[in-house]
């Protein structure tokens, strides 16, 4: 790349070189007096140079030619080192830039997927918690149900067993009087009923 | 003197007690009967509680006189076999003062003529076992203890 931009300068240097020498080697008329008419068959005069001037202005546009050639390659040479650099420049801040926005980017996919994954996750704990209620009301309700089972299995069992207990132990001996209150509640609890049954009866 | 205004003491109760009761008086009429024919004032013997309690259902002017007397007979007879009976069943013997508690708590709620016949079962634990004309009410300790077992300690408060 940079060979075929030295070429192109050099090309348009050599260019300009030789534009500039053929309007300063030019041969010039003087303009006080009117040229004479020609004749009727003149030949054109052409100016002779000698074999030394020519090879002097030969030296000298050679001279010339290098000195400006060597002088674009130079300023060629501090721009193409300053566009280097100043590209290097650019490239490093592009490549910063770049770098930047695809962290960037990949921070707010990194962000994204961590708060997708928080929200799952807490769907999931959300899920867990009630399916460990449902699961714990359920077993709460069969531990009660088998509880009350046996409770009143117990208390069947335990009932006959104080029944005849004291069937047994007491015997004729019921102590009546400590029973009294709990007589005359009974006859309370259906007085309506013996009340009904007797006045229906008389 | 009518059956229904026959208001009858809280020791007299049952209709057994009626009938001996009203045996005893039949005697005690005819003895009187007897004796006043011989002693115009001849007085009534010796009697039993009940039937000197029953006695006092008769104005005190009527109490010599052997008709009154088996007048009163008469409708005591009438009354153990035409008067509303309700039978207890109790675990045990009660009291005579629990049972007049009874009796009296039953003709002052349930009917002023009510006789009431006890009967003993010590299978039922304690409690009682109400008979009417024509329901049963079980209220003993062992249909409690079978059928509200839960209850038992409550029950056992009671024995």
């Amino acid at each position: 790349m940079n060979a075929y931009i030295l070429a192109i300068t050099a090309l348009v240097t050599l260019n300009t070189v030789l534009i500039w020498a053929t309007l300063v080697l030019r041969p010039r008329t003087p303009k006080a007096a009117p040229p004479p008419p020609p004749p009727p068959h003149p030949e054109p005069a052409m100016p002779q140079l000698s074999a030394a001037a020519r090879e002097k202005l030969e030296q000298a546009a050679a001279t010339t030619f290098r000195a400006t050639v060597d002088q674009a390659t130079a300023r060629f040479g501090e721009d193409l080192s300053g566009t280097s650099e100043r590209l290097n420049k650019l490239i490093a801040n592009l490549t910063t830039q770049v770098v930047e926005h695809e962290l960037d980017q990949y921070h707010k996919s990194l962000e994204a997927a961590r708060v997708q994954a928080i929200s799952g996750l807490a769907a999931m704990q959300q899920a867990i918690v009630q399916r460990e209620q449902v699961g714990q009301a359920a077993i709460d309700a069969e531990l009660a149900k088998r509880r009350a089972f046996l409770l009143e299995r117990i208390d069947r069992k335990l009932g006959q067993a104080v029944a005849a207990y004291i069937v047994d132990t007491l015997g004729q001996g019921a102590d009546l009087g400590a029973q009294r209150g709990f007589l005359i509640d009974s006859l309370e609890a259906h007085k309506a009923e013996l009340k009904k049954d007797f006045n229906d009866d008389v | 003197m009518t059956s229904k205004l026959l208001a009858l003491p809280m020791s007299l109760y049952s209709s057994d007690q009626l009938s001996a009761v009203a045996e005893e008086l039949h005697h005690v009429a005819v003895k009187l009967g007897q004796k006043r024919r011989h002693d115009p004032k001849a007085q009534v013997e010796e009697l039993s509680p009940l039937a000197a309690a029953a006695l006092e259902l008769l104005p005190p002017a009527s109490r010599a006189d052997d008709a009154a007397i088996e007048q009163l007979r008469v409708q005591l007879e009438r009354m153990a076999t035409a008067a509303p009976v309700v039978t207890l069943v109790l675990a045990g013997a009660a009291t005579s003062r629990l049972k007049q508690e009874l009796v009296a708590w039953l003709r002052q709620n349930v009917h002023a003529g009510l006789l009431v016949n006890f009967r003993v079962n010590p299978d039922i634990a304690g409690g009682v076992v109400i008979r009417s004309t024509n329901h049963l009410y079980d209220c003993s300790f062992r249909r409690l203890l079978l059928a509200e077992s839960h209850a038992f300690t409550k029950v056992l408060e009671h024995v």
